[in-house]
């Protein structure tokens, strides 16, 4: 059962192609497994198509429209299917099957940091935003840090935890500046995670790891 | 931004009933026959909301206008894909529409000229594609449990090629063996792997 979803200010956004690559995909990978959030975004999809077309028609060139029409038809239309791909990514010997929205966007090699394994994905540059697949090896822990800027996790398998709760399956969770905590997971974990900026790490011998900026999602 | 619940709609983006069926039968009949002149009268009603859509998005008429070209396009080719049931004529084009932008913007701001629109948003029901994705996964699975009893060495070729989707010679620089190599442990362990199927499929 999902119980953390995105707000429907974000999913509004995202219906409306105005978020970031990283950001769409991941509201996309949670609608994916989440029925209630799929039916949000079909709502507003419909909510947009008929803002923008029931505006009335302003007549325009016609005989620009006819040719570039006429071209349209001479296209044969048969051979257009649209396949549905399957693509994996294979960690610590599990297949986890990618979702729709990752089906062709372009993966980094795994890296490890002991427990935890990273890969993440080529996007164009804006403002820093990131995306990464995160795995965490049943008995993983991550070190206590807090987030500058925000931090989306989407759970794609397994479960973690951390001081707030616990998260399955299709949970998606928001934490920034605000936060402190220290992931962990009892049974292994596959998450999706999009940051706007760097994690900093609050305690001991992890702060070390601020050195290394942007080592870890 | 708000959404607002269920289909309330207000006077100002108000497209009645009988215009919904009249834009859902052309689309219908461009599906089923490629009726030219169905598209025609699809293409006259939605081109300037498509181009003043594009305009206020990409800034520019000549991108307006290569957005319009791309959607009716995809309108034109995808027809087979739309299902009454599933939604409006109007709501289908927007997400056609809404893709392409996407892309469109992705490669005007940052030079991407890769497509994830329709990754993002597919145009085809994510439910129907979600059972193939299940057999799919117990096909994986099963292979999977083969794939155990391959030897290590032959587990490391398929593994490479198929799950790392690395080329011949890059696997092949990796293991430190020549191509011809890695090709021959390849091909036995596909025969391999063929034979546990059969012998189980029996």
């Amino acid at each position: 059962m999902i119980k953390h979803h995105p707000s429907s200010t974000l999913i509004a956004a995202h219906a409306a192609g105005e978020l970031s690559t990283a950001l769409s995909s991941a509201i996309s990978a949670h609608c994916e497994l989440c029925d209630q959030c799929q039916q949000l975004r079909r709502d507003a999809e419909s909510e947009l198509a008929f803002a923008i077309f029931a505006e009335p028609a302003t007549p325009a060139s016609t005989t620009m429209f006819a040719e570039l029409c006429h071209n349209i038809t001479e296209l044969p239309t048969a051979a257009a299917e649209v396949a549905q791909t399957s693509r994996y990514v294979c960690i610590n010997n599990h297949n986890y099957r990618l979702p729709n929205a990752l089906q062709h966007a372009k993966l980094q090699p795994w890296q490890r940091f002991g427990p935890i394994s990273r890969m993440r994905f080529e996007l164009e540059q804006t403002d820093g935003v990131r995306m990464s697949l995160l795995h965490m090896a049943a008995g993983g822990q991550i070190p206590h840090h807090t987030h500058q800027g925000q931090e989306f996790t989407l759970v794609l398998a397994g479960s973690f935890a951390d001081e707030d709760g616990h998260y399955q399956q299709g949970d998606i969770i928001l934490r920034n500046g605000q936060h402190q905590h220290s992931p962990q997971s009892d049974e292994g974990c596959l998450c999706l995670t999009v940051v706007d900026a760097p994690l900093h790490f609050t305690k001991g011998l992890s702060q070390v790891l601020n050195l290394f900026g942007q080592s870890l999602y | 931004m708000s959404i607002r619940t269920g289909h309330s709609m207000t006077s100002n983006n108000h497209v009645e009933p009988q215009q919904q069926q009249w834009l859902n039968q052309l689309l219908q009949r461009v599906a089923s026959n490629q009726d030219k002149a169905a598209f025609a009268e699809l293409f006259d009603w939605f081109a300037p909301k498509i181009l003043a859509y594009g305009q206020q998005r990409l800034r520019s008429h000549g991108l307006a206008r290569d957005l319009l070209q791309e959607t009716m396009t995809s309108v034109w080719t995808k027809a087979h894909l739309y299902h009454a049931d599933k939604g409006q004529v109007i709501t289908w084009v927007f997400t056609v529409m809404r893709n392409q932008c996407f892309d469109m913007l992705r490669k005007v701001q940052h030079n991407r000229e890769d497509c994830l629109g329709d990754d993002i948003w597919p145009l085809i029901d994510s439910r129907e594609a979600v059972s193939d994705q299940l057999s799919n996964n117990e096909q994986i699975k099963q292979m999977m449990k083969y794939l155990g009893n391959l030897s290590s060495q032959q587990q490391q070729v398929v593994q490479g090629i198929y799950l790392r989707e690395l080329t011949h010679q890059q696997l092949a620089q990796e293991l430190g063996l020549p191509e011809g190599t890695v090709k021959s442990r390849l091909r036995l362990a596909l025969a391999k792997l063929r034979s546990f199927m059969e012998k189980h499929h029996d």
